[in-house]
């Protein structure tokens, strides 16, 4: 499958239209739920070092340091990695599924179209596009959260914002980069492949959305660990 | 907003069958057992190799997040420790049992209701929000904990290889890090968090599944809203509990 995608296009109007629809069906309509997500992420993390931290010798303003490195190394690659293989993984595979059953996936390779260039190639490039820029949101939000969460607890904002700016690596931007690249083309490839081969009936789309988020989310948590032995 | 009112009165129907006395212990019985081993049991490998995979990153990010400063090396195992058992278990384990679980409930509940099954039962005379869902509320509330609390053994255990594996620090290190400062109201937190979850995750995609309207393109639908939700609600509800219980 992977083969065949690096096809030429036979229509290179059609493929980009197809390719912006699914950032726009990928991305877009992934906003609200990674924005909310991030949030209460953010929020979490604060309040639950704040607690952590609680017993020990650290100064406050190792809060914001803390969210802000947790965000950007960890959470918001992954967090948002396993909620888009929830939602993105499971709406892929059923999407293809239900064109492999009622067989509107033979009729596009009769038509002379090549199939897994056409859906399959938009959607992991689309996906590849669109989960960065969501994830550089995700973190930004889930910094937000922090910060309001924060300040719930009685942490000043100026402690908060010392502990943001306090030594920052660029370097981690890269890392969550990376990571959201990786994350995004295994969450698509694998939901593609899971619903471009299904085989049965209705129950068996079910099975293959099941399996798309199963083994996309194990595949994100692997490589995060591959990810950060390498990298750090 | 009649809308609204009118889905929060159909959700409070459809739970309140399910407190109904049962028609015949045995048979619920015997669905009750089959839904802990399919919902419990059978999640114990994806759990287990997430959770030790969690556990071993935190201890790399941790350790290289730590690396500028004076702090001692067997905060690794500390902070590891704490953060398995407050966040990482009970959280990302939920988020992954919404993706398995709920979408494998949400699935098949609609391809009983679709294939009018459900009907069927409604027919001979069983309270089906009793027998379908109540049991597998149940089912998830009684596993999902029991799968948390691997998931934080397992955890651990996947940041004492990571340490070791990555020359971090010896295991009597992260030993002495594991015994430091333990509050063992933290495993309370983890549990309550637990037991939250777990009826988040299967009430959502209960709901979802029994009140499919449609065909098969319906199912995939209500089995990634299924995920979605419970996975938005697990999150804030991660919130408030931390909020409550941390104060």
């Amino acid at each position: 499958m992977m083969r065949d995608m690096f096809s030429i296009p036979e229509n290179y109007r059609m493929y980009s239209k197809e390719l912006f629809r699914q950032m726009n069906g990928i991305g877009i309509g992934s906003l609200i739920i990674v924005g909310v997500i991030s949030l209460f992420v953010g929020a979490v993390t604060a309040l639950q070092f704040s607690y952590q931290l609680g017993s020990t010798f650290f100064p406050e303003y190792m809060i914001g340091f803390i969210v802000r490195d947790t965000m950007i190394i960890e959470l918001a690659p992954t967090l948002s990695g396993l909620v888009l293989a929830g939602k993105v993984g499971s709406n892929v595979a059923g999407e293809l599924g239900t064109m492999r059953i009622s067989e509107q996936i033979d009729a596009l390779e009769i038509m002379g179209v090549n199939p897994q260039g056409y859906l399959v190639m938009p959607k992991i490039l689309g996906a590849i596009f669109i989960v960065p820029p969501l994830i550089v949101l995700s973190a930004m939000l889930g910094i937000f959260g922090g910060y309001l969460a924060a300040e719930n607890y009685g942490i000043s904002p100026a402690n908060y914002q010392k502990g943001l700016l306090y030594l920052f690596d660029p370097f981690n931007v890269v890392i969550m980069t990376v990571k959201s690249v990786i994350f995004a083309f295994l969450i698509a490839s694998v939901a593609c492949y899971q619903g471009f081969f299904v085989k049965g009936g209705a129950l068996d789309i079910g099975k293959a959305s099941t399996r798309a988020v199963v083994f996309s989310s194990i595949l994100v948590i692997f490589f995060d660990y591959i990810v950060a032995l390498v990298m750090t | 907003m009649f809308k609204v009112l009118d889905k929060i009165g159909s959700v409070v129907l459809l739970f309140g069958r399910i407190f109904q006395k049962p028609e015949k212990n045995t048979m619920y019985w015997q669905e009750l057992l089959r839904q802990m081993n399919q919902i419990g049991v059978e999640s114990i490998p994806i759990v287990a190799v997430v959770a030790l995979f969690i556990g071993a990153v935190t201890a790399v990010q941790f350790a290289y997040q730590i690396q500028d400063f004076m702090v001692p090396v067997y905060y690794v195992g500390f902070i590891v420790r704490d953060s398995m058992i407050i966040e990482m278990a009970p959280t990302i384990s939920c988020m992954i049992l919404a993706g398995k679980v709920g979408s494998n409930i949400a699935s098949e509940l609609g391809n009983m209701r679709i294939t009018s099954q459900i009907d069927a039962m409604e027919i001979m005379g069983i309270n089906t929000p009793g027998y379908l869902l109540g049991s597998k509320i149940l089912a998830a509330l009684i596993t999902i904990p029991a799968l948390i609390v691997i998931a934080a053994f397992v955890g651990m255990l996947g940041g004492l290889i990571a340490t070791v594996f990555a020359d971090i620090s010896t295991i009597q290190e992260y030993e002495r890090g594991l015994r430091a400062w333990f509050l063992p109201f933290n495993v309370r937190l983890m549990m309550t968090k637990g037991i939250v979850f777990s009826i988040i995750l299967s009430s959502v995609s209960c709901y979802q599944g029994y009140t499919v309207q449609g065909g098969a393109i319906q199912i995939g639908q209500a089995s990634t809203r299924a995920v979605v939700l419970s996975n938005i609600l697990i999150l804030i509800a991660d919130y408030f509990i931390a909020f409550a219980l941390l104060k």
